[in-house]
């Protein structure tokens, strides 16, 4: 692979503000994993091919029980659809930008976090954001246009309104993932086990294609206060079809906040637990 | 002869013994993996209860007989879906397969073996997590009336797990020509999830797409299983399952062994 001068970290550094720095990071790790991963067509068509059946699948299944049944815990099954869609964004998106996370034990048992660590950059990016996954961008395009599609289709009580507080909670969704992600690579540094953790928070996430009402107490709970998933996925489905309270939107901002702060001091303490025992 | 046999059981039951302790290597993963498996089950029951409250019954169900095929299903899961001939592939693609094939073993009964340490291990977890289940949920279980149910049930349960392996085994296998099979078998594992009935039965579907379903190897991993468990199936039913079943088996154990054949012979052993 040849590099350009442009490309190059230091030309990357000068002179850039940070955020501006850390596009350009960014932009440097999706370049090498576009032309890693692209290079064998076969695993990106098989990739691409399961995602969507993945989705139909699921979607063809709720098409089936509304043939049955016109309700789920009180919401209709178009509207439960929604429900799906946010979940899948916030899945989609988070693969894409933290896909490192899951590659992270790897290198944490083999010593190459200890390079990570000499880098000049911070560490919790370098981790999380190091290897984004653009076979999940190929799903994401078409799923963007067809939800959209779908949902003014469907949903005819939308408006701009509740389409503007639908974005700034799914950005706040987005904000929870991220949380989650970094609490697994906190236990990540520190047991050097990874997978499963990570996969628990991929199953825990599902929970979420359905509204939190499905769920009996006391999980309803766990999954709104301990493990705000219910938050994550509800709320920005609910600000859209204009069933969320001003209360809900209010709760909901104090906790993923509190949730995502609550995370980078988990961070903080866990990598002074690092012993780079495999060096 | 006695000898050779005997020695070869004592063979295959220190490699059963040890994938027994492989298991609880990385303890947080195991308990984790654990977690993943109540997590799928609550997930299906509560998605059931949720739609049962609104309507009495979908296709042939209601709410105790989804309940009851829900956790029948899941018990079927737990043996059926366990495997560890996924890491077939890894030890072809990294070149230690030339370290097994120096081996006194039989490629094919040790990593046989390997999965009947984590069927059991599944077992032995998964009757507390199921208990746990069980009085959390009370879904009203069918408990077959007669003997030979049970028996038939058993047997198919064992088929679909000689049937997960062989299909888990050509996935394995396609390591020797390209380099990541690790593509296709995500494939195979959404498929898996909806056709094999783990979530759902299959015949809520149009019949038209059950019909379709049923000519697919998928559905005699665990619908079958459960259907003959709960005892919905007739006679007929019964033994066409078990027909094609016993013809999935053949076909993917005659591939299996075909694509080892061929691949091993032109095996070099790169990676190490």
């Amino acid at each position: 692979m040849r590099y350009g001068k442009r490309e190059s970290m230091g030309m990357v550094l000068r002179g850039d503000n940070l955020i501006t720095r850390y596009i350009k990071f960014w932009f440097l790790f999706a370049k090498y994993e576009v032309l890693k991963q692209f290079s064998s067509m076969f695993s990106v068509v098989f990739f691409f091919f399961g995602k969507s059946v993945r989705f139909f699948s699921f979607l063809l299944l709720l098409i089936v029980l509304q043939q049955h049944t016109k309700a789920m815990a009180g919401f209709t099954l178009e509207q439960v659809i929604i429900f799906f869609f946010t979940f899948n964004y916030i899945d989609l998106i988070s693969q894409i930008f933290l896909r490192g996370v899951y590659m992270l034990s790897g290198k944490v048992r083999s010593g190459e976090f200890d390079f990570y660590l000499t880098q000049p950059m911070n560490l919790l990016f370098r981790t999380m954001a190091g290897n984004p996954d653009f076979n999940d961008l190929l799903l994401f395009i078409p799923l963007v246009l067809f939800s959209l599609w779908y949902t003014f289709t469907f949903i005819p009580t939308i408006t701009l309104w509740s389409f503007i507080l639908y974005l700034i909670f799914l950005i706040h969704g987005l904000l929870i993932s991220l949380s989650f992600h970094i609490f697994v690579v906190c236990l990540g540094i520190v047991t050097t086990e990874i997978d499963n953790t990570i996969m628990v928070y991929r199953d825990i996430s599902q929970m979420g294609r359905f509204p939190l009402e499905i769920y009996r107490e006391p999980l309803r709970g766990f999954m709104t206060f301990v493990l705000p998933v219910g938050i994550m996925i509800s709320v920005p489905s609910k600000a859209l079809m204009g069933l969320a309270s001003p209360m809900l939107l209010l709760f909901s901002l104090f906790i993923t906040w509190l949730f995502f702060f609550f995370a980078l001091r988990t961070w903080n303490s866990s990598l002074k637990m690092y012993t780079s025992a495999s060096s | 002869m006695y000898f050779s046999m005997g020695s070869n059981l004592k063979k295959y039951w220190t490699v059963l013994r040890i994938s027994w302790m492989n298991g609880f290597a990385y303890p947080i993963s195991f308990w984790m993996w654990r977690l993943r498996q109540m997590i799928s089950i609550v997930i299906a029951i509560s998605m059931w209860e949720a739609i049962f409250s609104s309507t009495e019954r979908i296709a042939s169900y209601d709410k105790a007989q989804m309940l009851s095929y829900i956790f029948v299903s899941s018990i079927v899961s737990f043996i059926v879906l366990s495997s560890r001939t996924i890491e077939v592939q890894n030890v072809i693609h990294s070149g230690d397969l030339s370290l097994y094939l120096m081996k006194p073993l039989n490629f094919f009964f040790y990593w046989f073996t390997r999965d009947i340490a984590d069927k059991f291990q599944n077992i032995v977890f998964a009757i507390g997590e199921l208990a746990f289940l069980f009085v959390v949920f009370q879904p009203n279980l069918i408990i077959p009336q007669h003997w030979m149910t049970v028996l038939f049930s058993l047997t198919a349960v064992f088929g679909g797990l000689l049937l997960y392996f062989f299909i888990n085994l050509i996935f394995s296998f396609f390591v020797f020509w390209i380099p990541d099979a690790w593509a296709p078998r995500f494939l195979f594992f959404i498929i898996v999830f909806f056709t094999a009935g783990s979530s759902f039965p299959l015949d809520i579907f149009p019949k038209p797409l059950t019909d379709f379903f049923m000519q697919t190897p998928f559905p005699f991993l665990l619908y079958f299983q459960t259907k003959l468990w709960l005892g919905q199936l007739n006679l007929v039913e019964m033994w066409s399952g078990f027909f094609m079943l016993s013809f999935w088996i053949c076909m993917t154990a005659g591939i299996a062994y075909a694509l080892w054949k061929k691949g091993v012979y032109g095996y070099g052993s790169e990676g190490r």
